[in-house]
């Protein structure tokens, strides 16, 4: 009898225990996040704060140009904003004076504001950066510059857009450098990551090749025959002097300066024509020998570190990419695919290579990892391309290529989607080269 | 001995020397029935919580102690927070960002190379030149019309107890699908579809950027969401925030544009549904 009472209270006990605990489980949803969304965002035309009636095109200008640098950088889906707002005036700029329903409606996840005010030649914008869900300011900025920097402006909250969502600079405040074709010589030109802004920075009368950045975006190194022989120079940005830094008997050329600017790996051909890495001191003019073999090696680049560099070299029978640790001096065979592959530059995350390769006919630009693994190829014979650069994020690749009839700067995200022609006017453009981040 | 005391003791043979036991064996069945009359009576309420219904094919429920471990991989890494009694403040202001133009740049570029000689000066605007759009309006804004980010403050507290006490209630095992009361396969596969389009819409409205699933950190969000009989959030509350600013944005903007979900089953019976979800950003390959 004790036995079963027991059995009773037990029973009920453990009915007591287990019944509001399991009432009390929870539900968990897994949901598993989407690949490569786009955060959609709306940047309508920009208001007229001021009275003189002119800035609209410069605020329609401003808008624009933060709208292609945001559909550019493959992040975000630029909604078309005249869907909502067919009269500007109508919505404000502001948190509180902005119609928030018409932005849920098309789905927008952020919004973008700006007033512009032109007063004599001083221009004055208001932009802001505002998550258009939670209907919270993000980032709000007030420049002040003169009329025609109204691009420069644009980039630059482009940029802080970009900073306060992802936490990084993104390219849109900088520049590409790269070989302009005209009537006999070829100069070397600068111009906005976009395309904008192009000018010839270098007046030489004579062939201008292989544009170099120093780190810090104040000089650029290249070469030129304007002495009859390929020389190296470094043009200061700033000064606009020019400054002849290597004139060795041969060649003095592919130059490309080490992380911390202080010497510059270049191609001479000291030795009965056979060309070598050197490296050459800024400071100093000291040469320090990289490479030593009987096969021609070129065109080096620096690994993000400083420890190594990769270069083309025909050791292997084919030009190659290779790798030298300089601390061992030890070479290593990156590429085996195809028969001729050049013009390598190393990531500045420096996990990848970028080059440019042969393929039947022509060139294509390919990405390997430096460890030889995930070959891949970003280019697919539209027309022939070469000379591939890192942008400073390593999240894109300028190149050249001949695809619209004649050579023209290209460039593309780092997956080799977003392909698009940046350069324009006359002349055959070549071999780009990214800035770094400018400040 | 024992047998013939027992005989004497029951009810019926009306012995005396019986008579301790006797009341002694009342009580305990008086105690008996009580628990057990408290027990149906206090559970009708909670027994439509205790049903528990199966995932769908798409549609994970990590909660569900489904035959063997019952979220044991995952119960450690919540119950780390609950067991702590630590849930995690939620982030009703998502952003840091000012209501008010937050600085000024000066902008001027040379005439030959415009980017390279900027002397781009930067200065926090004077706090005596107020923007129009300044405190009033965003406190205001915040919680009246922000439903998701403002009914967060009021449900955290219950999130809280809810959470510590399934840490300390553990995984429940033997509770299978469709427990007491449940109305069976019919109701299982109805609350199934409602997980389903739960999921679907939510999903459909989490919007994730490359930009955030590549940083370091970013591993997953769980919210506790409850939604009343007609699908309205009425809040929602981080049990785990991600740390990361963009990826937390990401989960209650993405709550935020699936409001209002679809209405509750017709057959569930409380006035709300307290449901947990657990956002897993997942990484490109590289």
């Amino acid at each position: 009898m004790k036995r079963s009472a027991l059995i009773c209270i037990l029973f009920a006990a453990i009915m007591l225990i287990t019944l509001p605990g399991s009432a009390l489980a929870k539900v968990y949803l897994d949901i598993l996040s989407p690949f490569a969304t786009r955060l959609p965002i709306a940047v309508p035309a920009f208001k007229n704060t001021g009275s003189q009636p002119d800035t609209e095109n410069i605020a329609a200008k401003m808008a624009t140009v933060i709208r292609q640098d945001l559909d550019l950088s493959g992040f975000f889906r630029v909604l078309d904003a005249s869907a909502v707002s067919s009269d500007p005036a109508s919505s404000g700029t502001t948190l509180d004076t902005i119609k928030w329903d018409s932005w849920t409606i098309i789905g927008a996840e952020a919004l973008v504001t700006g007033g512009i005010s032109v007063n004599g030649s001083e221009l004055v914008a208001e932009l802001r950066l505002f998550d258009a869900v939670q209907r919270q300011s993000i980032v709000g900025k007030r420049y002040f510059g003169r009329a025609e920097d109204a691009r420069l402006i644009a980039h630059k909250f482009s940029n802080e857009i970009f900073k306060s969502l992802a936490g990084e600079q993104s390219v849109f405040e900088t520049r590409i450098a790269f070989e302009k074709r005209s009537q006999g010589t070829k100069e070397i030109s600068i111009m906005d990551f976009d395309g904008a802004h192009a000018e010839t920075i270098t007046e030489m009368n004579s062939i201008c090749l292989s544009p170099a950045w120093s780190p810090d975006g104040k000089k650029i190194a290249f070469t030129s025959y304007t002495d009859g022989n390929p020389d190296l120079y470094i043009k200061d940005l700033a000064s606009g002097k020019t400054e002849r830094v290597s004139h060795k008997k041969g060649i003095n050329i592919t130059p490309a300066w080490s992380p911390d600017g202080r010497r510059i790996a270049l191609t001479l051909s000291l030795k009965n024509g056979n060309s070598e890495i050197y490296a050459l001191d800024v400071a100093t003019r000291d040469l320090e020998r990289l490479t030593d073999d009987p096969a021609n090696d070129v065109s080096p680049t620096w690994s993000p570190a400083g420890d190594a560099i990769a270069f083309v070299s025909s050791r292997s029978g084919s030009p190659q990419i290779f790798m030298l640790e300089l601390a061992g001096k030890k070479v290593r065979r990156i590429t085996f695919e195809g028969s001729y592959n050049t013009s390598p530059d190393w990531s500045p995350k420096g996990n990848k290579i970028v080059y440019a390769g042969q393929q039947g006919g022509t060139f294509n630009i390919f990405v390997i990892n430096t460890d030889g693994t995930l070959f891949q190829q970003l280019t697919h014979n539209q027309g022939r391309n070469e000379d591939p650069a890192w942008s400073p994020d390593g999240r894109y690749i300028t190149f050249s290529s001949n695809r619209s009839g004649k050579n023209e700067i290209y460039i593309m995200r780092s997956d080799g989607t977003g392909q698009k022609k940046i350069s324009g006017g006359a002349g055959e453009k070549n071999n780009p080269a990214w800035s770094p981040f400018l400040k | 001995m024992t047998a013939p005391q027992l005989l004497t003791s029951s009810p019926f043979s009306g012995s005396h020397p019986a008579e301790p036991q006797l009341k002694w064996m009342v009580v305990l069945s008086g105690v008996v029935h009580l628990v057990a009359f408290g027990v149906i009576m206090g559970l009708p309420p909670s027994s439509s919580r205790n049903i528990f219904y199966s995932p769908t094919y798409s549609v994970d429920l990590v909660g569900l102690p489904s035959g063997g471990a019952p979220f044991a991989g995952s119960a450690g890494k919540t119950s780390g927070t609950s067991a702590a009694g630590e849930v995690k403040k939620q982030h009703v202001k998502l952003w840091k960002g000012p209501a008010a133009i937050e600085s000024q740049v000066k902008v001027q570029a040379g005439r030959s190379h415009p980017v390279l000689d900027i002397p781009a000066k930067e200065k926090k605007l004077a706090p005596q030149r107020p923007e129009p759009e300044a405190a009033e309006g965003r406190a205001a804004g915040s919680a009246e019309e922000n439903p998701v980010a403002a009914g967060a403050e009021k449900t955290s507290s219950e999130a809280q107890t809810e959470t510590r006490e399934q840490g300390t209630g553990g995984g429940v095992p033997g509770a299978g699908p469709g427990g007491p009361g449940g109305g069976g396969a019919a109701a299982n596969l109805r609350f199934s579809r409602y997980y389903q389009a739960l999921y679907e819409k939510i999903y459909q409205s989490w919007i994730l950027p490359d930009y955030v699933t590549e940083k370091e950190g970013s591993r997953e969000v769980i919210v506790v969401i409850k939604i009343q009989r007609d699908g309205k959030i009425l809040g929602a509350s981080f049990e785990k925030a991600s740390g990361n600013r963009q990826l937390d944005a990401s989960v209650m903007n993405a709550l935020k544009k699936a409001d209002p979900l679809p209405p509750l089953p017709d057959d569930f019976r409380e006035n709300y549904l307290e449901i947990g979800i657990r956002f897993i950003p997942q990484q490109k390959a590289q």
